[in-house]
């Protein structure tokens, strides 16, 4: 190896404003296998890949020049013999009086680079493999959709006594085959969305929406089956300018799975409450539960699709994907959801969204029984 | 399309004057890289930049890959800021592949321009033995690729956009700083993948009137014998070769590119900067 034994443990080099090299140390001349004075005066391409001078010039230097330093760089060095060189370099550009110089620190990453290249390797065919299943869900599901369509129309017909009177014992069948079916279309229903916002494919329509409507109608929807269920239900009052930011439909229906979620775990005898709480730009709905709660193993899985925490066979339950969409469509509107949760306490869904300064006097979007299912 | 092109591409306005100079970006930057060269122009034009669909302040969700997998997409968004901005007799200024995206748009929509100056331009990036040399095999461009994949996978947040998706935390997203150069990652490798493996060596032809073709001596991205060709297909083009190195004159060199521009107005006889 030409040259002095290597000084310092990173590589240093100088250019010019226009990238001609007028220094580089003994470290950084020897990995690349050039005594130091043979590069002076030549452009930084010559240690460049030409693919890494597509890169240096269309991306580095605009970088340089406008943000004036780059830090954490991955860059292929070509050695004298053409040896690719992958290295990290952090750069930036200092002007002293009139002269502009570009300075770039160097260090190899071998070892690094091979295991980068495995990562993105390993991505991608992950990635592959989620389209790949994105693709099978979505096309069971169209398969399934159809035939159970069929079926649960025909249901609807028989216990219309399209065909005849019922004996009591027929229509209690019929009813359970409508009420499975009904849970199925739900399950095919929540398959296709996930697929959807998987493959971001979902919109959402941003508008001011009134939080006092979003609640109304939930509580409209549920009451009958709280009291059913011997569950008590509370919704705090809101003020009726409250509004937020979001898809007025969207809303609804993240507020709908919280609510169905809360009313599947929580006995006879418990308490569901929802209530709206602003902290500056921002306002969440909470929907409280005295239900069963989660472990707190489980609370960071539980927006994961196909999770279901607890014993998860029963289907009635779902097959876990309810959170995952109502999470990615918080996300999708700028919003979050959040959990906190006591095991054998109680568990609290917290849907956040941008808020709409109350002294707003904007008439907000109103919902639409047509729009919810 | 939906959406106001003027919002999609982020559109800015500066300068007193009333004819329009509208400046293109390069690939691997936004419309911040005319910052040293426009201000110039702003006492006699009305200076109009903007971010091509995936870059800078463009909306981000209108990148649509059917229509931007040719340059004639990018150019028709510069046929419709123009309509939508009701620009005409428009000098248009474009950096490397933005020379040839505004030519396109130039011919599409002639009415609507007046001057093209085409600052390092090269119409094939790829060689092409043995009568031509764009610089480039199409190994070169999968490095590049590579290379913005890896520097993606979170080295630098180097090409982050301006606004960082922070779900969990969305009230960062108005604290993060402005930095330049943004663009989001997998749309920059799509426009990568469109400017360096587009030939439009064929479709360039005689312009009027003369364009101004804008050289740098030493530019490893546009070498010589690809802006010659240029120069050719468009018969009648005047070339000012700036005695400069690298493929960003307008940012490197800026009151050298200001120069260049400037002599040609006064050829065309169109208002100078002072």
């Amino acid at each position: 190896m030409p040259g002095p034994a290597p000084q310092e443990l990173f590589g240093l080099l100088h250019c010019d404003g226009a990238a001609v090299i007028e220094s580089v140390n003994a470290t950084l001349a020897s990995w690349l296998d050039y005594p130091p004075a043979e590069l002076v005066g030549q452009p930084f391409d010559t240690i460049l890949e030409r693919g890494g001078r597509l890169f240096f010039h269309s991306q580095l230097i605009p970088n340089l020049e406008l943000n004036h330093h780059v830090e954490e760089l991955y860059l292929n060095f070509r050695t004298r013999d053409g040896v690719t060189l992958p290295v990290l370099i952090n750069a930036c550009r200092r002007q002293k009086e009139n002269r502009v110089g570009l300075e770039f620190a160097v260090v190899r990453m071998h070892r690094r680079a091979r295991l980068e290249e495995e990562l993105l390797q390993a991505k991608k065919l992950a990635q592959q493999a989620n389209t790949a299943k994105g693709r099978f869900l979505g096309m069971i599901s169209h398969e399934l959709r159809t035939p159970l369509q069929s079926i649960c129309m025909f249901v609807d017909l028989l216990l219309e006594g399209a065909v005849g009177p019922l004996t009591p014992t027929q229509k209690k069948l019929l009813v359970s085959s409508q009420q499975a079916g009904g849970n199925l279309a739900g399950l095919i229903e929540d398959i296709l969305e996930f697929v959807r916002m998987e493959s971001g494919k979902t919109r959402v329509d941003i508008q001011e929406v009134s939080v006092r409507e979003v609640l109304d109608q939930s509580e409209a929807l549920f009451g009958v089956r709280m009291q059913e269920a011997e569950i008590e239900f509370l919704s705090e009052p809101v003020s009726e300018n409250a509004r937020v930011q979001g898809d007025p439909k969207r809303i609804q229906q993240i507020l709908l799975n919280l609510l169905t979620n809360a009313l599947k775990f929580t006995p006879a005898g418990g308490r569901i409450c929802t209530r709206l709480v602003t902290d500056g730009n921002y306002a969440c709905f909470e929907v409280e539960d005295t239900g069963s709660g989660i472990v707190a193993d489980d609370l960071a899985r539980i927006f994961d699709a196909f999770v279901q925490t607890g014993s998860g066979s029963d289907m009635a339950k779902g097959i876990g994907l309810g959170l995952t969409i109502s999470r990615d469509l918080a996300h999708a509107m700028q919003g979050t959801l959040t959990v906190r949760s006591t095991w054998g306490v109680g568990s609290t869904f917290s849907l956040t969204l941008p808020r709409v300064p109350e002294t707003a006097n904007a008439p907000a979007a109103r919902f639409e029984d047509s729009d919810l299912h | 399309m939906g959406g106001d092109p003027l919002t999609r591409n982020g559109v800015r306005f500066s300068g007193t004057g009333n004819q329009p100079m509208l400046f293109g970006h390069g690939f691997g930057c936004d419309q911040s890289m005319w910052r040293f060269v426009a201000p110039a122009f702003e006492d006699r034009f009305r200076v109009v930049c903007f971010d091509y669909v995936g870059c800078g302040s463009s909306d981000f969700s209108q990148y649509d890959p059917a229509r931007y997998s040719r340059l004639e997409g990018y150019a028709q968004d510069i046929v419709e800021i123009a309509r939508a901005a009701d620009l005409r007799d428009i000098v248009f200024v474009g950096h490397s592949v933005s020379s040839i995206i505004g030519y396109i748009a130039a011919r599409e929509a002639p009415e609507l321009f007046s001057h093209l100056i085409l600052v390092v331009p090269s119409a094939s990036y790829m060689n092409e033995p043995p009568d031509y040399e764009g610089g480039f095999e199409r190994e070169d461009l999968l490095n590049l690729l590579d290379l913005m994949e890896k520097n993606d996978l979170g080295w630098a947040g180097f090409l982050a956009p301006l606004v960082m998706q922070n779900p969990d935390r969305p009230e960062l997203t108005a604290e993060l700083q402005e930095s330049f150069c943004s663009a989001d990652p997998q749309i920059a490798r799509r426009f990568a993948e469109v400017t360096f493996l587009s030939d439009h060596r064929h479709d360039l032809s005689r312009f009027d009137p003369p364009p101004l073709i804008i050289q740098c001596r030493n530019d490893d991205i546009a070498p010589a014998p690809a802006v010659e060709l240029v120069r050719q297909r468009l018969e009648n083009s005047v070339v000012h070769c700036l005695p400069v190195s690298g493929h960003c004159p307008h940012m490197s060199h800026p009151e050298e590119t200001i120069a260049a521009i400037n002599s040609y107005l006064d050829r065309e006889a169109l208002p100078r900067s002072a």
